[in-house]
């Protein structure tokens, strides 16, 4: 994996996805590899540093039950519109091709109301982590910050 | 004369303030002030605050768990993808396994199948 001054800096690798079907060229988004204990499958999650935190789809929410959790009130604007909805704990797996995968629990924000895609975001999740893109290779790099 | 005895209570108010703050905070949308009214708070908040968990760091280990090479999965949402806009697809290299309008239904269509592969799940919208 990535090494600096010697160290190394990160743990894992998995390629990414930058296309979106409606699109014929590559996209300013970045689909990397999840996966949520309970469901057992490989879900794709956005990376999104700008997003204030991270947010679940709904049916995937759903299907981990997470409606009926306790969580704290939260709002969260977005350019498609201001959504209400929780901020819960949940724990999910960046999925490595090659390297150290990493199990993360941290916080989501989840509404019956969000139909997007779900965020991986820079508070309380990529704001711990070390990560990089090898953009032409389409290879996503992570690990545990220093 | 001796200055007024301070009241034992003034750090516990002054930690239900803050919670009381930070919860109308996130109600407002305002997270990222809501996050760092916490960081800013350090051991004022009540030690049962749920805040306390919801806002801290994430927890991080390290995992045995290990994909494949997901080419031939991105190459069909790439080129087959928009024929699909807006369906949940379950994939398994070049292979739809499974389509459906929700993920319920979909999951529920891959039960118990096995197959050479963990089937790669994604909604085209």
């Amino acid at each position: 994996m990535l090494v600096l001054n010697g160290e190394s800096f990160t743990s894992g690798r998995s390629q990414f996805l930058d296309s979106h079907p409606r699109f014929l060229e590559s996209t300013a988004k970045i689909f990397v590899k999840v996966e949520f204990p309970g469901l057992e499958k490989r879900f794709l999650a956005q990376i999104d540093t700008g997003a204030a935190y991270s947010m679940l789809e709904a049916q995937t929410a759903e299907e981990l039950d997470l409606f009926g959790q306790k969580g704290h009130t939260a709002r969260i604007s977005t350019r498609i519109g201001t959504f209400n909805g929780r901020l819960v704990r949940i724990p999910l797996t960046l999925v490595a091709d090659e390297g150290t995968s990493l199990d993360l629990e941290g916080t989501f924000f989840v509404s019956r109301e969000w139909n997007g895609a779900t965020f991986l975001g820079y508070v309380g999740l990529l704001d711990r982590l070390r990560i990089a893109l090898d953009s032409p290779a389409n290879l996503f790099y992570f690990g545990e910050g220093g | 004369m001796s200055s007024a005895p301070k009241p034992r209570y003034d750090e516990q108010d002054e930690g239900l303030r803050i919670e009381e703050q930070i919860r109308s905070l996130l109600a407002e949308g305002q997270i990222w002030e809501a996050q760092k009214l916490f960081n800013a708070s350090g051991d004022l908040l009540p030690a049962d605050s749920t805040l306390r968990e919801i806002l801290s760091p994430p927890r991080i280990r390290k995992s045995n768990v290990r994909d494949v090479d997901r080419s031939p999965e991105f190459h069909w949402i790439r080129t087959c993808g928009v024929e699909y806009q807006g369906k949940w697809v379950a994939l398994v290299g070049e292979n739809l396994v499974e389509s459906s309008d929700s993920l319920k239904e979909l999951l529920a269509k891959l039960g118990q199948r096995k197959f050479e592969r963990v089937p790669l799940i994604h909604h085209l919208i």
